[in-house]
């Protein structure tokens, strides 16, 4: 029987986002219907050994071990006490700005990204410090859930950035400058973000509600002590990892070391705290680890159909302005990104897509900056948008759906990004130019 | 079985735009359509788009897909005798590599392989030593962490004082630049692949050997493949660097002239360094056969017969114990 | 008696659960051990990646069941609520059924794998077969998991 596979992988995606509205765990339905895909692409034995053997590399793939690290540093801030005292202090400070704290999370989020490569980690690890704080200061849950998938995604546009070192790899182009061009975008798609936030407070300030009682300097000076002990951690494992003491992947583990002693030492670490700071971090390890296992397998049948090369070749082989050409490429990310990680996804497309970019005279380093920022795009789109699941199992009782929805808006502040750095493309590469040679 | 027609899935780990896929892969598979006047055809799945790096053997063996390039120095253990393909020694093109290669299957190494079909085998081209700081003797390896691709080098690095980390080459150039790790052992082409001249500029050039390689087929694809076409595959894939000319010795000595116009600092260690480097190595040879030989492997047999191989191509293992030479 | 047997087996996965989290604090302390040790001493603990590899797979693999039990693997529900009661629980008979079936795969090849695999570490040459047999194991709760699920459901049904 001669299949078309193109045919095969289109009913397969149609398939996956039937039977998730049809209730089915996200996970086993992409795991099941890539199983499905690469029966029929190749062959039973394949695909049954395929499947086993994904879910075996993904359990044990070192750099995973960030998600239960940090998450237990972030559950462990949290049962000290010191994200309170952090978040008490943020309110008093930004208390004139609407959805301060949402902002504040966001600012938080950049700092973090600018340690760590990983997505996942920042959206784990300030999801668990920023959800309960915005909960109690009775945040819209599409707000704060929103803000927080968003702000992980920051992790890959300010270096380090796992997404810059694929595409450099793959376009022969020098990673240094790559990583030197995310960092001005990176700190506009932080700013859109917090336009997001503020805006929302204002259109809709039941979302995130104000406290009008002014505060005054010395509230806020006495304030400031709550973010002393939090702000020394957070420096010390900052400063280690520039001046070389550890490396971002041992900074969970050693912040997570610290809040253990420190928690002991306040006899703020109980047993139920304990307790629930491990049960959390395996959880939520298991049900990230496990979407992750799941996009895998439907990866490689996506890649068999030869859905994203034929997707690529298809909208690079029109004849119009090459303007009308970068938007159907970003287009084709964004559809693409519904369904694969983001690293298959430039795998098996730049091949197709970077000699036509080149062709249309658009700057290599340039267009690196915008596939970081479809990569980002990637992370909070569903079915497959990992920074969505991630916070999913942070926020305890917030439906997918309402994390779904609190994403949307910085969805298109991404896309708003991409637009802005099309217009003035030298906000990404006025550093690299500056590094010379 | 005349005119029969195949189509056949290639699967590699290297990069779309590496060298390794756009001298030797494409070529090779546009060479297997040329010879066989379009009866064979094929996809190239490069990037490890169907598996990561480690896992290319099984994709082959299970039938993922019907061929593909697989490093059997990634998966420690399952492979053993054919570490003796990693072994230190002054091999500068891979056509020569592969030739030595396919001798030692022919010989021994076979075995390992009985349930696929090996269309070659390869040792690398040598590895340097790549560090983010310069490294001018033994003492300042101590302590270093230096990644390793497997096997024999992982060998190495431990007698010289360093701590080898094993971790998939796409995740080496963010772990230097973060300095996870201090540097890595591995060939010059891969270093241009990855980029990773950028972070790790200071090479040091004493060969490493380099990772066990080579091309299987799954083997229910090749029992299904015509006669003739299976005569076409085994002359063009017997040996894809000659056929290709790609990564052959020329490319070799103009990828170093590009490492170093790219800035990369190539360091000549001085004859007496390298004596002691090369003396650590060869106490590695002895535990490794020592090691296999306790397992029932004949490893020394492998070793002699692979330095008789090397010399025959005119080669140096400057991993084999000298002593080993007189006893025939 | 069936409630019994189902209160034993899920006992069964919290406590795998529980002893998969526990792996949490060798990782952690490996990992800060091996950094102090270094920037300290200049030396590193050899083979703390593959530890940390083969400790995060014991934590993965053993929580899988867990995590079903605690309702943590991500869905989107609101159609399903919005069906017709009968219906709405047909179709979660046939979702279970196929995730029943995947997960299945992961057991019995998680065997087979497992068996197969004559891997070892690359330092400290521990063999990975052990390791991955923990996939059949995990697997074949999570199928006990969602075999309950499915009784639910048919009763539901029947009702
Ligand atoms: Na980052
Ligand atoms: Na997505």
């Amino acid at each position: 029987m001669i299949v078309d596979p193109v045919m095969i992988g289109i009913l397969g995606s149609v398939s996956v986002f039937i039977l998730i509205f049809l209730g089915m765990h996200i996970a086993f339905a992409m795991m099941f219907v890539g199983f499905i895909g690469l029966y029929i692409l190749c062959a039973f034995e394949p695909a049954v050994a395929a499947t086993a053997s994904t879910m075996w590399e993904v359990a044990s793939f070192y750099p995973y071990t960030v998600i239960p690290l940090f998450v237990i540093m972030g559950s462990l801030a949290g049962s000290s006490g010191m994200t309170r005292d952090l978040y008490t202090s943020f309110d008093k400070w930004t208390r004139k700005v609407p959805g301060g704290l949402a902002v504040a999370t966001i600012g938080a989020c950049g700092a973090f990204a600018a340690v760590s490569g990983s997505s996942v980690a920042t959206a784990a690890a300030m999801g668990t410090v920023a959800l309960p704080e915005m909960e109690r200061f009775k945040y819209d849950p599409k707000l704060s859930t929103g803000s927080v998938a968003a702000g992980g995604t920051l992790g890959f546009l300010i270096p380090p950035g796992i997404g810059f070192v694929v595409y450099g790899m793959l376009t022969e182009q020098s990673i240094g400058k790559l990583l030197i061009s995310g960092v001005l975008p990176g700190l506009l798609l932080a700013g859109a973000y917090a336009s997001i936030c503020v805006l929302w407070a204002v259109l809709y300030p039941q979302a995130a509600p104000r406290d009008v009682e002014p505060v005054t300097w010395k509230e806020k000076l006495i304030a400031l002590n709550g973010v002393k002990e939090p702000l020394f951690i957070f420096l010390f494992v900052i400063g280690g990892i520039y001046t070389g003491f550890f490396t971002p992947d041992e900074a969970g583990a050693i912040g997570a070391t610290i809040l253990l002693i420190v928690a002991a030492v306040k006899r703020k670490l109980t047993w139920p705290a304990l307790f629930g700071s491990l049960t959390g971090s395996i959880r939520i390890s298991v049900m990230v680890l496990m979407l992750v296992a799941g996009a895998n397998v439907f990866s490689t049948f996506m890649a068999l159909s030869t859905i994203p090369v034929q997707a690529a070749n298809w909208v690079t082989s029109f004849d119009v302005s090459r303007y009308v050409i970068l938007a159907m490429i970003i287009l084709i990310y964004v559809i693409l990104g519904c369904f694969l990680d983001a690293i298959s996804m430039m795998v098996l497309t730049l091949p197709v897509v970077f000699p036509i970019v080149l062709a249309l005279h658009f700057d290599p380093i340039w267009f690196g900056v915008v596939a970081v920022l479809m990569m980002e795009a990637g992370l909070i789109t569903p079915p497959m948008g990992l920074n969505l699941f991630t916070v999913a199992g942070v926020a305890k009782g917030v439906r997918l759906e309402t994390i779904i929805k609190g994403t949307a808006p910085f969805l298109g502040a991404i896309i708003v990004v991409a637009v802005i750095l099309t217009i003035y493309p030298n906000i990404a590469l006025v550093l690299p130019k500056m590094m010379g040679k | 079985a005349e005119g029969g027609t195949i189509h056949l899935k290639f699967s590699t780990w290297h990069p779309p735009a590496s060298r390794e896929v756009t001298t030797v892969w494409t070529p090779m598979l546009e060479e297997l359509k040329k010879r066989s006047n379009g009866r064979i055809t094929y996809t190239l799945y490069a990037g490890g788009a169907l598996g990561k790096g480690p896992e290319h053997f099984d994709i082959v063996k299970k039938g993922l897909s019907d061929m593909g390039y697989f490093t059997a120095t990634w998966t420690p253990g399952r492979f053993p005798m054919t570490d003796v393909l990693s072994l230190a020694a002054w091999v500068d093109g891979k056509e020569l590599a592969t030739d030595i290669g396919n001798a030692m299957n022919k010989e021994i190494l076979n075995k390992e392989f009985q349930d696929v079909k090996v269309l070659e085998l390869n040792g690398c081209i040598q590895a340097f030593l790549w560090t983010t700081k310069p490294v001018r003797s033994l003492e300042d390896l101590k302590g270093m962490k230096i990644r390793s691709p497997g096997g024999m080098q992982t060998a190495y690095i431990k007698a010289l004082g360093a701590e080898p980390v094993f971790m998939p080459l796409g995740d080496v150039y963010m772990a230097m630049d973060t300095g996870t790790i201090d540097g890595l052992v591995t060939c010059p082409p891969l270093i241009l692949a990855f980029k990773l001249h950028e972070v790790a500029k200071h090479a040091v050039k004493a060969t490493f050997g380099c990772v066990s390689e080579g091309v299987v087929m799954n083997q229910k694809t090749w029992d299904k493949t015509p006669p003739d076409l299976q005569k076409i595959i085994m002359e063009v894939v017997g040996n894809p660097f000659a056929t290709t000319h790609g990564l052959g010795k020329k490319t070799y000595a103009q990828m170093m002239e590009e490492l170093k116009a790219k800035g990369a600092n190539i360091y000549d260690l001085p004859p007496d360094q390298e004596a002691k480097w090369f003396k650590e190595f060869q106490e590695a040879t002895k535990k490794w056969a020592a090691d296999l030989e306790k397992q029932g492997h004949p490893a020394k047999e492998a070793v002699i017969m692979y330095n008789k191989i090397a010399e025959e191509h005119g080669t140096k293992c400057v991993a084999f114990p000298p002593e080993w030479a007189q006893k025939k | 008696m069936y409630t019994r047997i189902r209160d034993v087996i899920q006992t069964a996965t919290r406590v795998l659960g529980y002893v998969g989290m526990v792996f949490i604090f060798p990782m952690m302390l490996l990992t800060s051990a091996d950094a102090t040790y270094r920037d300290l001493f200049s030396r590193t603990i050899p083979g703390a990646f593959e530890l940390s590899s083969l400790m995060l797979s014991i934590l993965v693999l053993l929580g899988l069941a867990y995590a079903q039990q605690m309702r943590d693997h991500v869905r989107v529900t609101f159609l399903v609520e919005r069906l017709p009661e009968k219906l709405g629980t047909i179709v979660t008979i046939i979702t279970t059924l196929m995730s029943m079936s995947i997960v299945a795969i992961l057991c019995w090849q998680g065997v087979v794998l497992s068996l197969e695999n004559t891997q070892v570490s690359d330092m400290l040459r521990i063999p990975q077969w052990p390791f991955r047999m923990l996939v059949a194991v995990g697997a074949f709760f999570l199928l006990l998991e969602f075999f309950f699920d499915l009784v639910d459901s048919v009763r539901r049904l029947a009702e």
